[in-house]
């Protein structure tokens, strides 16, 4: 059960930056992913954890081809996915599906949860006879914990942890191989997260699916995945199992990022040592040069940090980390230090906001 | 006498024609200088609603607010808008979750900052600008001097946060209300802003009404938790007696449905049954009752009261009893 | 005199009558048009979008009134069709600006992308769930659009554009009859002004109800 479904080499997204009225002038890109190599494993669920804007739901987008990425490749059970045009990425779409963050924005509110389940079998000539459709249906909605009566409603009619199962169910009908999942629980009550997360884990069981988990919050990644990658400003940082991640985190960031997470127990708060990091997360679109994380790592060195970057590099079996100095700062041979913030522009982009130029001169100039 | 003593508040929103809402429904707390005040629950339990009511800002048409909010003993719902417009910012700071949203875009950050020291504690212009200088430094903006002349667009999320912790500080308030200051933030940056906002209540006396959904930034911050549902509290106790033995089936199931940093490999999360669509209304019984693991007949048919039980306030017919689990498993 | 009044009153239901069939008709043209122009912009994107949005830039750039009169002027023989033509085409950029607007923010919506990862064809992407969503705006601007194409249909035929034909009057054409005597009876005019508000207003409601009515949070 080992068996590589995934491998995702040199993953670049580079967005350009435009600008000017009459004429898009590129003045610049935001490097949302920066050369990410990973690898997932048929049945297993790989995690992503990093602060926003670091690039999580970029990297998601580029495997599924929802962005098109400007380098590298993502070969998917030995086929080349990034290489595929036309009807053919079209067909193997079905194998490779995804759940949202907002369950509400993901669904059209126009369709009938029973039109939104039923359209991606459309497409891939799935629904060959009304009762067979109407049969699977039932398993769908019953798999994610659904009643029947669900069918003829519309999303807007259901609360936040029930949009968000007709999101997995939507996900489920094309009977995928993987399926990454981008912040599945971060939009929902704490008393319902949950429920979805343990729903995960019970169809992951019953339908042998591969997930790759995206997520800002490290507890909820640990919990469910099998391997963590930690991501920071476009690349990746750590990759481990969660229990190795969490016992013995290796890069400087993955130990603030750890330390810096609440934990509900008032006797483990009391006692926790934080590592506080300086400043904000640099822009994207000018990352700092050599290891990206040297304007705020508190362990930084005064060679090679800025200077050369550090590749993700195997440190143990299993554990990788891209740090030049990891086993020195490991051995406790170099201890952290006070950190001057630095200044970060913002760059006026807000991950929000899709960059759209104004539809033209009018609007540019009476918005 | 407590500094702020919240009793009974209630507020009830009344749209025509439609049933009124009792968003806030009998809260009372008290919070004492240097202490922090924790008020926790899921989306739509009624945080906001508290905090805003507090703060005499919820719309004077449509929401009827009765109860009592003494501050210093003087009862602030009694107050007109013109006083209560002086004791924001001089008295009371406020720290909202979204911190764009609550900056004037178009007036710089120092601006924003001396505004309101030279109205509230009568600065000189000059006076009030070293000040801003030292309250953004205060709260961990680099080059404050820089800073001072920028527009909220041009500050990152965490220093936006950090700029309106200065301007609810600006004017020493002794009491300040933080509505999920760090929601939107990132936790290395949320870190820094609750080391910030301890240090204020240690150093200043401050005393702070902290109001989230996170557990764990409860756990680290607050000396007493009040946990609401349904716009009542339910549980209330000092932070380690309720993290350590959590008595009502909420509490108890919201501890147990987080997943924990510390947990060992392969534990299983208990999710509570259920979401708040299910409740049903407190005047019939229990609110929670329809998600209860515990519940009884009689929570379906009395309103529990607010009682003193087990070393804590409780509303609860059937407690979670030390040593039986709770919630049982939950068909997903 | 009296017989002038009594002649007025009566021409103000014909005038009704036919200035729905010029405000509807060129709102109604001009509507398909920007459908058109907005879908194509929207939802290919690229230098299609760029090659509409420069064209649609040139149109907006011109004063509406103008562009109006020289499109109708354009045509040798001024009719009833020609003012509805001219009024309809000056309407089109607005249209598809407002659509394509709509469109570009569906374009980046998830349920747009997750239709993506269905493998959903392309083109049932943009008309089931792109287009349907995108469409209140333009319902809402296209009541607003009947006010002012009922205006600019005023104004072409006072300026003589409109249908020459006498017996089928407008309000610009009324107003030039009512000049003559404006200063003594001044509710003439008051009369064609009265009826624009009500029917304008009766468009705007009859848009809101037709918005809400198309609004899945209300349906059951
Ligand atoms: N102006 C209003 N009119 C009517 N109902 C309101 C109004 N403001 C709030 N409510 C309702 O009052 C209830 C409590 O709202 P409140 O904003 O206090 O929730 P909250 O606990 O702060 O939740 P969150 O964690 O989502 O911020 C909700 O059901 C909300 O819909
Ligand atoms: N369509 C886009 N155009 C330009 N920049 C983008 C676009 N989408 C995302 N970005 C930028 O790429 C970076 C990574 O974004 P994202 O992958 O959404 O982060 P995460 O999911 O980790 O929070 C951010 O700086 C964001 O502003
Ligand atoms: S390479 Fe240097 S700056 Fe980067 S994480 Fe390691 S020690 Fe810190
Ligand atoms: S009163 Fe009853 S239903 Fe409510 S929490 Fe207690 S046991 Fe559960
Ligand atoms: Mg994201
Ligand atoms: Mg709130």
């Amino acid at each position: 059960m080992s068996e590589t479904l995934v491998s995702v080499q040199d993953m670049k997204v580079h967005f350009p930056i435009k600008r000017g009225v009459l004429l898009d002038r590129t003045v610049g890109y935001v490097y949302a992913v920066d050369g990410v190599d990973l690898e997932i494993k048929r049945g297993e669920t790989y995690g992503l954890v990093g602060e926003s804007g670091c690039g999580k739901s970029t990297l998601g987008r580029a495997m599924l081809r929802l962005n098109e990425p400007t380098a590298g490749k993502m070969v998917f059970d030995g086929q080349d996915f990034s290489a595929l045009k036309g009807e053919e990425l079209r067909k193997m779409r079905r194998r490779i599906q995804m759940v949202f963050q907002d369950p509400l924005s993901s669904l059209d509110p126009r369709q009938s949860v029973e039109s939104i389940l039923i359209e991606g079998l459309r497409a891939h000539d799935l629904d060959k006879s009304k009762e067979e459709t109407g049969k699977r249906l039932r398993e769908l909605l019953s798999a994610v914990g659904l009643p029947t009566t669900a069918l003829r409603k519309y999303p807007h009619e259901f609360s936040g942890g029930q949009r968000q199962r007709i999101g997995i169910a939507r996900a489920l009908a094309l009977n995928p191989d993987l399926i990454v999942a981008d912040e599945p629980v971060s939009a929902l009550d704490v008393s319902v997260q949950a429920q979805v997360v343990n729903l995960l884990e019970e169809l992951q069981e019953q339908f042998g699916l591969t997930y790759l988990v995206i997520a800002h919050d490290l507890a909820v990644v640990k919990h469910i995945s099998d391997r963590v990658g930690v991501m920071y400003l476009g690349g990746l940082v750590e990759e481990a199992t969660a229990a190795d991640l969490y016992a013995e985190p290796l890069h400087p960031y993955t130990r603030a990022l750890l330390s810096a997470i609440p934990v509900p127990d008032p006797v483990v708060e009391d006692r926790r040592e934080r590592i506080l990091l300086a400043g904000d997360l640099p822009s994207p679109a000018n990352p700092p040069s050599g290891c990206r994380f040297h304007t705020r790592c508190p362990w930084r060195q005064a060679t090679r940090c800025d200077t050369e970057r550090p590749v993700l590099r195997e440190f143990k079996p299993g554990h990788k980390v891209a740090c030049h100095y990891a086993e020195q700062i490991r051995s406790g041979e170099i201890q952290p230090h006070e950190v001057k913030p630095i200044l970060v522009e913002e760059e006026g982009i807000s991950p929000d906001i899709p960059l759209v130029g104004p539809a033209s001169v009018t609007e540019a100039l009476n918005p | 006498m407590a500094l702020l003593e919240v009793r009974d508040l209630t507020v009830v929103f009344q749209r025509k024609g439609e049933e009124p809402f009792y968003a806030v429904d009998g809260v009372s707390f008290d919070v004492e200088p240097g202490q922090t005040v924790g008020l926790v629950g899921e989306s739509g339990c009624g945080k906001s609603v508290t905090s805003l009511a507090i703060m005499g800002l919820l719309p004077k048409r449509g929401a009827k607010v009765t109860g009592t909010v003494s501050y210093d003993g003087t009862d602030l719902l009694k107050l007109s808008d013109r006083e209560m417009r002086d004791r924001r910012g001089r008295d009371l700071g406020m720290v909202f979750q979204d911190p764009l949203s609550s900056l004037n875009p178009v007036i710089p950050i120092g601006l924003q900052v001396t505004e309101v020291l030279e109205r509230h504690r009568g600065l000189a212009r000059k006076e009030a600008m070293i000040e801003a200088k030292n309250l953004l430094d205060k709260v961990g903006i680099p080059d404050p001097n820089r800073r001072l002349k920028e527009y909220p667009h041009q500050l990152s999320g965490g220093m936006r946060q950090r700029a309106l912790i200065a301007i609810a500080l600006a004017c020493r308030p002794k009491l300040l209300i933080a509505d999920e200051p760090t929601t939107a933030l990132d936790v290395t940056i949320q870190a820094q802003i609750l080391t910030v906002m301890k240090e204020l209540v240690q150093d200043l006396g401050t005393a702070l009404v902290m109001i989230t959904h996170d557990l764990g930034v409860v756990a680290g911050l607050c000396d007493e938790v009040n946990v609401l549902y349904g716009g009542k509290v339910v549980e209330k106790a000092m932070r380690h007696k309720l993290f350590a033995e959590p008595r009502h089936p909420y509490t108890h199931g919201l501890l147990a449905s987080i997943p924990r940093l510390d947990a060992a490999p392969g534990e299983k999360l208990t999710p509570i049954k259920g979401s708040v669509a299910d409740n049903i209304p407190w005047t019939q019984g229990c609110a929670f009752a329809p998600r209860c693991p515990n519940a009884l007949d009689i929570c379906f048919t009395e309103t529990p009261a607010e009682e003193e039980q087990l070393g804590r306030l409780l509303r609860c017919h059937n407690p979670v009893v030390p040593g039986t689990p709770a919630a049982e498993e939950v068909p997903v | 005199m009296a017989t002038c009044r009594a002649a007025t009153s009566c021409r103000v239901c014909w005038w009704f009558e036919q200035t729905l069939i010029v405000g509807v008709g060129a709102t109604l043209i001009g509507l398909t048009g920007g459908l058109i122009l907005g879908t194509l912009a929207g939802a290919l994107g690229g230098w299609v979008d760029s090659a509409v949005m420069r064209l649609v830039d040139v149109m907006l750039s011109l004063p509406s009134l103008l562009l109006a009169f020289s499109i109708a002027a354009m045509f040798a023989r001024p009719s009833q069709f020609t003012v509805i033509l001219a009024v309809a085409i000056v309407q089109i950029p607005v249209f598809a600006r407002l659509l394509r607007g709509s469109m570009l923010a569906q374009r980046h919506s998830d349920h747009v992308l997750a239709a993506t990862a269905l493998g959903v064809k392309k083109g049932a992407i943009v008309f089931r769930h792109m287009l349907p969503n995108s469409l209140s705006p333009v319902i809402v601007q296209s009541t607003l659009v009947l006010a002012t194409a009922i205006i600019e249909a005023a104004a072409l035929s006072f300026l003589g554009l409109g249908n020459p034909d006498d017996r089928i009057p407008e309000w610009g054409q009324m107003l030039g009859d009512v000049q003559n005597v404006f200063d003594t009876h001044p509710h003439l005019a008051a009369y064609p002004a009265i009826c624009i508000i009500i029917v304008a207003l009766g468009f705007t409601l009859m848009g809101e109800t037709l918005r809400e009515a198309l609004d899945p949070k209300n349906r059951r």
